[in-house]
């Protein structure tokens, strides 16, 4: 790693070009990861100037500093604790006014702080001069001018940071009028005083925290019981004065004093509107007005979905081939391993596994490369909106629509990516919600499953089933979602605010960057877990091996027709010896199967599946689409004794094999669609959320598709399918 | 003042989810009802004696416009935002 002579933090309000800036300064030389146990993206470049190589960190995008959200948290942690040389403010200058409550709260933490005036070359159309000369003479503080997009100022601004006049922390005081001033002077007297936590928080800044409610920081004086227990009586009895003579808390007297402080400043001739071009309908404005209008918006939506959605898997098509195809060539060398159970492990375990994951990274690509389009342009924020007043009567958020599409909400999507998308959520328990429910989609790898029951048992019908299992689908994510909601996940819907931002033309970098950051945590991560997964399925399957005496009739069989087979020499005679070894060989594997782990598993469970009318074989299919669904159809085929060849006509031969009807497909059909996600998805949920959760939409998933599909056996059994 | 006094949210005071469309209003104060997330609504930038204008207001979330930047925000924070 590259030894930076001074870290730099890019702060402000999301939006404001701040990531656009990053990457400019920063270029490739960037790395993602997350802050630990949460899933804020953590990123950090280097760049190299006159003095030296510096180490920029991209804080999270914040409105202010409070305790109430992870990304303000995270920004606030960072800067205490981390203590960098300085920050750069990214400010929107088209909305000088509000980006500066932030600014305000940074300057009175006391870091040394960086305006850079980002999208300066909106201004002049907006009929907004800024002197930004004055600016940093009334604030103390140097401004720069900037164009993110173009990489306009960027590295001056970083300069002008690393060289800023002020090289120690100063906390800026601002009054806070008759009420509050007092009280927080003898507040910060008492603070400073005893000098607790003198070395990370200036003391006034603590104080303004404790009279604005914060938690974290109260939570910190706990550790002091005698000083805790004499800044809550001073903060109570002022928020009681607040309450009698103005009828408001001191927390939001704070806000307006800071509002105040601001327009003071740009009052001074910093600020100047010409108002006859305010107001003027800008091009965001024209396109809003057909992108979400009442009647056309929700159509444009859907078409755009569709098209993103149909992009991603046409593309994806190609280069998904060309992996698989890779695999079954790295198969095929492994197959000139000696047979044994290395073999078996490295093809059926190793190549099978970390193939099935390793073919879906083209897709990812394209669809994160979409979703990012979608994103950074600003169209993402107008789905929310409208959506959101459909899927709010179900607990949901406006943004959950995305997550449900790309998990399969237009059949043959994945819950892996869809799973992930979900991090665009920021109400908690909506994207929980969102979360737990996206993997009932009808995603991909469930497809062929549903293709070979509709082929076998309603041969007719074949589409009519695809678009009901569709329905279905999103039927039960939405009840299912409006269940957990009103209960585990119970709560009034979090009231949101959220900004749209004008319409912008992404940049190709900031395009590949984020496309990449993505699939590379998915390639990385899921590549390792799914390794171990795959081993372990394969051992199942595998372990205990059929003992010597149950095989060796096989064997012996076998190789007697071996035999005959090198002395026969009649072309017809030959086809029957050939196929009669097959049948062999897959019968022996079927004993084999029973043997094993997860044939005894299979078996050990029948008399509860026996309800919803599966027997032991397709138990053996559901346990290994746990792993991936991918594996339900194949472990179906073999556990029938047919080899993956005769698959075509296996809907004929499982239509005619005992035990299975109407009711037992349109069964096992509605509990593919519903139980627990596939190991992957699994895995990304516990890194979205927790493990716990992981773990509880296995449990909860399972449960509710195996009561439908009991519900319907019991419902068609009585009806005579 | 920030916080709306007791009169201000009698019967018959307009707030932000009575707006119509394209119609342009001050606001006066917040009411105390939502708790922690009008600071969310402050950090945006809808404080009293902000210019506001109503976008779209047509059953959904309310969509204004405010110190020169569109914000989205669902009907219940809307409630809470008292304007003349």
């Amino acid at each position: 790693m590259t030894e930076a002579i001074a870290t730099i933090a890019l702060a402000g309000n999301p939006n404001a070009g701040k990531t656009t800036l990053f990457n400019a300064l920063t270029g490739s030389r960037q790395h993602v990861g997350n802050y630990p146990g949460i899933t804020v993206e953590k990123k950090e470049g280097f760049v190299d100037m006159p003095s030296g190589a510096v180490r920029v960190i991209d804080l999270p995008g914040t409105y202010s500093m409070t305790a109430y959200s992870q990304e303000e948290l995270v920004a606030r942690d960072f800067l205490v604790k981390e203590r960098p040389q300085g920050i750069i403010n990214v400010i929107d200058a088209t909305s000088l006014e509000r980006n500066l409550y932030l600014t305000v709260q940074f300057l009175e933490l006391g870091i040394p702080v960086t305006l850079a005036l980002n999208m300066v070359d909106a201004l002049e159309s907006k009929g907004i001069r800024i002197d930004s000369d004055r600016l940093a003479d009334l604030m103390r503080l140097p401004v720069v001018r900037t164009v993110a997009r173009s990489g306009l100022g960027v590295r001056e601004a970083l300069q002008a940071a690393l060289t800023h006049p002020r090289k120690s922390w100063e906390p800026l005081s601002i009054s806070y009028g008759p009420d509050l001033d007092p009280v927080l002077g003898e507040m910060t007297k008492l603070i400073s005083g005893t000098g607790f936590l003198a070395d990370t928080y200036p003391p006034r800044w603590l104080a303004l925290k404790f009279l604005e409610n914060d938690l974290v920081v109260r939570q910190l004086f706990e550790a002091d019981y005698e000083l805790h227990r004499r800044l809550r009586d001073m903060a109570d009895e002022v928020a009681r004065h607040c309450e009698k003579t103005l009828k408001t808390q001191p927390e939001f007297l704070i806000a307006d004093y800071r509002y105040g402080y601001i327009s003071s400043i740009l009052r001074q001739g910093v600020l100047t509107v010409m108002p006859d071009l305010q107001g003027r309908a800008d091009l965001s404005d024209k396109i809003d007005a057909v992108l979400t209008h009442q009647v056309a918006g929700p159509a444009i939506m859907l078409a755009i979905l569709y098209g993103l959605f149909s992009v991603t898997f046409t593309l994806g098509e190609v280069p998904m081939g060309w992996v698989e195809a890779a695999f079954a060539r790295l198969a095929e060398l492994a197959g000139k391993m000696p047979p044994g159970l290395t073999r078996s492990l490295v093809i059926d375990g190793i190549i099978a596994g970390v193939g099935g994951v390793l073919g879906f990274v083209p897709l990812i690509l394209i669809m994160f490369l979409g979703i990012t389009f979608l994103e950074d342009s600003g169209y993402m924020a107008r789905m929310a909106y409208m959506l959101d007043r459909v899927f709010r009567i179900f607990g949901l958020h406006g943004s959950s629509v995305v997550p449900f599409i790309i998990s399969g909400g237009i059949p043959g999507g994945c819950a892996v990516p869809g799973v992930m998308a979900a991090r665009t959520l920021r109400s908690p328990k909506e994207k929980l919600a969102t979360l737990l429910t996206a993997p009932f989609m009808a995603c991909g790898a469930k497809v062929p499953v549903f293709i070979l029951l509709a082929a076998a048992f309603f041969p007719e019908h074949g589409a009519r089933v695809m678009f009901l299992i569709t329905l279905a689908g999103w039927a039960a994510a939405l009840v299912a979602a409006k269940m957990m909601r009103s209960t585990i996940i119970r709560g009034p819907s979090t009231p949101f605010v959220m900004e749209l931002p004008p319409y912008r033309m992404p940049t190709a970098m900031g395009l590949v960057l984020h496309t990449w950051e993505r699939g590379w945590q998915y390639i990385r991560k899921a590549g390792t877990v799914i390794l171990a997964i795959a081993v372990l399925i394969w051992a199942m399957m595998t372990f205990p091996g059929l003992p010597q005496e149950k095989a060796a009739p096989y064997e012996a069989e076998m190789s007697g027709i071996r035999e005959q087979l090198q002395a026969e020499t009649g072309e017809a005679a030959r086809g029957e010896l050939e196929a009669s070894l097959a049948a062999l060989e897959l019968r022996l594997k079927e004993e084999a199967l029973t043997h094993s782990l997860a044939g005894r598993l299979g078996q050990a469970i029948e008399p509860v599946t026996a309800w919803a009318g599966f027997d032991w074989r397709t138990n053996i299919a559901l346990l290994g689409g746990i792993a991936a669904k991918e594996v339900i159809v194949s472990t179906l085929a073999t556990a029938h004794s047919l080899s993956d060849a005769e698959n075509s006509d296996f809907a004929g031969r499982i239509a005619s094999a005992p035990g299975w009807n109407t009711s037992v497909a349109v069964s096992l059909m509605i509990f593919v669609l519903l139980y627990s996600p596939c190991f992957v998805t699994v895995v990304a949920i516990a890194r979205e959320a927790s493990w716990g959760w992981a773990a509880f939409s296995v449990v909860f998933n399972t449960a509710f598709a195996f009561a439908l599909a009991t519900a319907t056996y019991q419902l068609g059994m009585s009806l005579g399918w | 003042m920030f916080f709306c006094k007791t009169k201000d949210t009698a019967d018959g005071v307009r707030t932000l989810n009575d707006l119509k469309d394209g119609e342009k209003a001050v606001v006066r104060c917040l009411s105390r009802s939502q708790g922690c997330h009008l600071s969310k609504l402050t950090a945006m930038g809808i404080t009293p004696g902000t210019e506001i204008e109503m976008l779209s207001n047509s059953g959904g979330p309310l969509l204004v416009l405010v110190r020169s930047s569109r914000l989205c925000l669902c009907r219940s924070l809307g409630q809470a935002v008292v304007v003349e």
